[in-house]
């Protein structure tokens, strides 16, 4: 049987990790905040058709997910405001796992926007998004425990 | 709901170790994978996957379940790796622009994508249709990149556009010694009129 301390020292470092990955994750975001729109808008460096053209069918991207929306709900908002949404819908989600609120739900949703929008540009994707993936794994099944 | 809840209190145990213990089999299947592959390529060999382990891991549930859990491509990533850089110089009439980003974090993007373009031109396969396909997407993406190019330094009439894309041979250490310059290893040039 473990110490109540040595409990207290594992769930002091849950709480680090849950909170250290969004935040990276935020850095991340920020740091070519101003450049985002450049990489994921359908008409500044490549056109989006082009970036998806040959991607993995395991995989959704945000151009999938609104062709999808665009055919089945009638999708009016352009392919700007939609990107724009779904960082905002993201970004939430980044805080409801630092704040600690709804935490398995809100780790799913990291998971699910964070491989939607890195899946969607897969030519800029590095070793640090695989990374934060598996990070928010982690994160959920420690919420699991 | 209080049933639902009663049976995963009492088999949480039991759940956690599963999914763990789940994990924990891709993790060594995929290493174990990997491992033979690069051991047949080191001997020149094509590597031809067991019926079982493709099964394992290429099927469309893990495939999928490896993607959501971040272990599509294993531990590789905490290997040191540093890519060799790439380079595409736009030549408009005489003068050499290149796409203007607002931060370095796009910058350092845009090279990665440069390098991501360009290793397809690596590909000798001329009979692949997936090869030749790739190859036509990545000469759009780089007339895209030209016009973003042209957009972003304000650039309106021009007489003549050449595209140069090159990575830097990079020299021994012996003839770094002796002042060789670095050679530029030249990928791919595109004649626009």
């Amino acid at each position: 049987m473990k110490s109540t301390d040595e409990l207290k020292v594992n769930l002091t470092w849950l709480i680090f990790f849950r909170i250290s990955i969004p935040l990276l994750c935020f850095v991340e975001l920020f740091s070519f905040w101003s450049d985002f729109i450049i990489f994921y808008s359908n008409n500044e460096l490549i056109k989006t058709d082009i970036v998806n053209a040959y991607t993995d069918s395991n995989s959704l991207s945000l151009f999938d997910l609104y062709n999808f929306l665009k055919i089945k709900f009638d999708l009016s908002a352009s392919y700007l405001l939609y990107v724009r949404s779904i960082i905002i819908v993201y970004c939430i989600s980044l805080l409801l796992v630092i704040l600690g609120l709804l935490t398995k739900m809100s780790t799913i949703f990291c998971i699910f926007f964070q491989l939607l929008i890195t899946k969607s540009y897969p030519e800029i994707q590095s070793g640090y998004d695989y990374f934060t993936t598996l990070c928010f794994f982690y994160i959920f099944i420690s919420q699991l425990i | 709901m209080t049933l639902k809840s009663n049976w995963y209190s009492q088999n949480k145990k039991y759940i956690i170790i599963g999914v763990i213990f789940l994990y924990f089999f891709y993790i060594v299947l995929g290493a174990f994978d990997s491992t033979l592959q690069s051991q047949a390529e080191s001997y020149g060999k094509k590597y031809v996957q067991p019926r079982v382990i493709n099964w394992l891991l290429n099927n469309k549930i893990t495939s999928r379940l490896n993607r959501y859990t971040g272990l599509e491509v294993g531990y590789g990533y905490f290997a040191p790796n540093v890519r060799a850089k790439f380079f595409l110089d736009i030549i408009v009439d005489s003068n050499i622009i290149s796409p203007r980003f607002n931060t370095f974090e796009g910058k350092m993007k845009y090279e990665n994508q440069l390098g991501e373009i360009f290793s397809n031109f690596y590909d000798n396969d001329t009979t692949s249709e997936i090869s030749t396909l790739k190859k036509k997407v990545d000469n759009l993406k780089i007339v895209n990149i030209v016009e973003y190019a042209l957009k972003t330094n304000q650039i309106k009439k021009f007489y003549r556009i050449r595209v140069l894309g090159y990575c830097l041979d990079n020299n021994s250490l012996k003839d770094y010694r002796n002042g060789l310059v670095e050679k530029k290893l030249i990928l791919k040039k595109i004649d626009l009129k």
